[in-house]
């Protein structure tokens, strides 16, 4: 074929700008480290980058969630073994006032002993985290317990929080079954009416609330317990997000972020291209020196 | 043959040399402008004495090749504008940071965050920011892409206008061309011109010539003659009040529409940017938010605020598909209003019930925009655009290549070889210089005739 001088000047200026394109491609991956940054680079792959980015993100915000279940549940788990404590002390102090060598005046200060330690429970069962209390159900913004009657004004709606794909396992506890009749013993009327036996002097009435203050602790420690397995099903919970997310993660690394020793060599091989290209070019412009 | 004879035929050889050496020289200086076409100078044995005249200077062109060039050059425009569209759909689409798909994934998890604490006010707040921001950038979006529209509608006029004034140049020098024909007068800067206003409209609209006897060209494009003889339509454009497309004509003798075969040319590349890749792309936004807006209501609607009232809607619902995506905004009866976020299933829920919270945060997994996964709505959108992107850039990657091709077919049969150049200059100032010595010679014949007398 005949070679003009135009078919030349063109055919070089198009290497150029192709080896240039090509270096400047390089370039960008391999500063960046992505090979997929817009849907036109690789729109399959764009795709699934959109889904599993999506995934973290959900996984991240589920991952929140289950922590912050968990560190709710945490508070309940402790303040009922504070309860636990506290009922564990009042079946003591009732053992000891219903010793046949009690006197009066010593079962009037147990009875107050006992108002104390109800009072105390009254306000663990209205024990809030944050601004939510956390015997009530979903009313939780008000009291749940009156403090003086021990009625319970909540609900007994399990606010379930989600957690994985269809997973949202209950992060509260309920507080009539743990603290009313709901769950067995009344302890709150339990502990009022023991506190009115001690101060009559009652005998047995004192040593008839023995058996429901063994049962009210009981229904603590089923209430610890059971709020011990929920938080821990939120621990699991985050535990597997965490696998997940660093397994969707990797998956994306690898789908994204291609082979870096690949691309590395890529832009020293369009580097190497690009400076051929222009050396040439400076061949061709120097054989216009046959017209001197 | 006399020895008088014999200095005319030195003086038409030099003569005739001197013709060629002045086509080298014109070779030389056009080397490189664009649709300039070799010339080379036809000499020929004068039949009287034996010597050379010079005939006529003749271009160098193959319309075959030429008309190769032409194809793949509207192929190339057409390619690059729309590559070049697309370019911009992509970035408003899916720009690398706070797009869409980043916007919607937000609202839902921030339904995940409050479904873990219902009645906590940031949250709820958070709620209402997020179902903003993606409005926000859905109407945006939508904004970017019909201004987008709106410059290829330009661009379509700029280009018509270009267009219109070169087949009208085109026409004019089909009658110059013949004029010049008719009188023998040289016409070959003339067709350098026309070749290159060819080439221009073959860029906007496609392009193929033919000549006639007279040196006139009938230009046929996109379905219709464009220039005949002294005549040139007028190519001008509307929009379909229905679809908003654009529609093409050609006004000769009648006006009629061409719009479907413009497809190739800049002109093709913008129909096909702005009326198949952005319209299809708007739609699928519409579409898009259409959906996200009735999937999130219907769900909304069922929840209470905290005031214990029903019924309210999170976006403001869009009465049909067609202008979804601009009007999205979040419903006033909620905006600005965290207390009145839908998150418990019943007033006995409230404040700290999260039925319905739960439900929009499973929407996280759950194929309820119109049958698919919000994830898998966002990507569809991009990876449609981002295919379009991909074809029309190695559409455009070919025919840079085959242009090329083209262009080197083209120019080495009609393009200027220096080396070429420089051989014929030799060549003529030999032929010059021999004509010259025999000239001298005769000269010196004579005289040695002369002085024998």
């Amino acid at each position: 074929m005949r070679v003009t001088e135009r078919g030349r000047y063109g055919q070089m200026i198009q290497n150029n700008a192709k080896a240039a394109e090509r270096f400047q491609k390089a370039a960008g991956i391999a500063s960046s480290g992505t090979d997929v940054q817009k849907p036109s680079d690789d729109p399959a792959t764009y795709g699934s980058m959109v889904r599993r980015n999506y995934s973290l993100k959900i996984m991240e915000e589920r991952s929140k969630n289950a922590t912050r279940a968990q560190n709710e549940l945490s508070v309940v788990e402790s303040s009922l073994s504070n309860g636990i404590d506290i009922l564990v002390a009042a079946k003591e102090t009732t053992i000891a006032a219903a010793n046949g060598t009690a006197d009066p005046a010593g079962r009037k200060a147990a009875a107050e002993s006992i108002r104390t330690m109800r009072a105390e429970l009254l306000s663990i069962a209205n024990t809030r985290y944050g601004d939510r209390y956390l015997f009530g159900g979903t009313q939780t913004a008000t009291a749940p317990f009156d403090t003086s009657t021990g009625n319970f004004v909540g609900n007994d709606q399990v606010v379930n929080v989600p957690v994985l794909d269809g997973v949202a396992p209950p992060a509260n506890l309920s507080g009539s079954k743990t603290f009313t009749a709901a769950g067995g013993v009344d302890i709150f009327k339990t502990l009022a009416d023991l506190a009115v036996a001690l101060d009559n002097n009652d005998d047995a009435a004192i040593k008839a609330s023995l058996d429901p203050l063994t049962k009210s602790h009981d229904q603590l420690v089923n209430g610890q317990v059971q709020s011990g397995f929920a938080a821990d099903r939120f621990r699991q919970a985050r535990d597997v997000l965490t696998s997940t997310t660093m397994n969707v993660t990797e998956r994306l690394t690898q789908e994204i972020n291609g082979d870096p020793a690949q691309q590395l060599s890529e832009l020293t091989l369009s580097k190497s291209a690009y400076e051929r290209s222009i050396a040439v070019s400076q061949q061709l412009l120097s054989i216009s020196s046959n017209w001197r | 043959m006399s020895l008088f004879s014999l200095l005319g035929t030195a003086r038409d050889g030099m003569g005739a040399q001197s013709a060629a050496l002045s086509t080298t020289s014109s070779n030389v200086a056009n080397a490189s402008t664009p649709g300039y076409t070799k010339r080379v100078a036809v000499l020929e044995t004068a039949t009287a004495d034996g010597g050379v005249r010079y005939a006529k200077t003749a271009r160098n062109f193959d319309r075959f090749a030429y008309q190769a060039v032409v194809d793949q050059q509207s192929k190339l425009s057409a390619a690059s504008v729309r590559a070049s569209a697309l370019s911009e759909v992509e970035t408003a689409i899916a720009p690398q940071d706070n797009g869409i798909g980043d916007k919607a994934v937000a609202l839902v998890a921030s339904w995940n965050t409050l479904a873990g604490s219902p009645e906590d006010p940031s949250l709820r707040a958070n709620v209402l920011d997020k179902a903003d921001q993606l409005a926000q950038t859905l109407s945006q979006t939508q904004t970017q892409l019909s201004a987008q529209g709106e410059t290829l509608l330009g661009q379509a006029g700029d280009t018509l206008k270009q267009l219109n004034t070169d087949l009208q140049h085109i026409a004019d020098l089909n009658k110059q061309i013949a004029t010049a024909q008719g009188t023998g007068a040289d016409s070959n800067g003339l067709r350098d011109m026309r070749d290159k206003a060819i080439r221009d409209v073959g860029s906007a609209i496609g392009a193929k010539a033919i000549e006639g006897k007279d040196g006139r060209v009938t230009l046929y494009a996109a379905g219709a003659v464009l220039a005949e003889g002294d005549h040139a339509s007028t190519l001008s454009m509307d929009l379909d009040p229905a679809s908003g497309a654009m529609r093409f004509y050609a006004s000769g003798a009648a006006k009629n529409e061409i719009t479907s075969a413009v497809t190739t040319g800049k002109l093709g590349g913008i129909r096909e940017a702005r009326d198949t890749d952005l319209a299809a792309t708007q739609k699928n936004l519409d579409q898009y938010a259409y959906d996200v807006a009735s999937t999130f209501n219907q769900i909304h609607q069922t929840g209470y605020g905290l005031d214990g009232t029903t019924g309210r809607p999170l976006f403001a619902q869009p009465t049909q598909v067609a202008g979804a995506a601009k009007l999205m905004a979040v419903d006033p009866s909620v905006k600005g209003q965290p207390r009145n976020v839908a998150s418990a299933g019943s007033v006995a829920e409230l404040p700290g019930g999260n039925t319905v919270a739960l439900k929009m945060a499973n929407l996280a997994d759950a194929a309820a925009f119109g049958g698919a996964t919000l994830a898998d709505r966002f990507a569809n959108l991009a990876i449609d655009v981002g295919f379009r992107k991909s074809n029309a850039d190695n559409e455009m990657s070919l025919r840079t290549d085959t242009l090329a091709s083209s262009e080197m077919v083209n120019d080495s049969s009609s393009g200027v070889s220096l080396d070429d150049e420089m051989v014929n200059l030799s060549q003529y100032q030999r032929a010059f210089e021999a004509n010259s010595k025999i000239m001298k010679t005769a000269d010196e014949l004579l005289e040695t005739l002369m002085n024998i007398v």
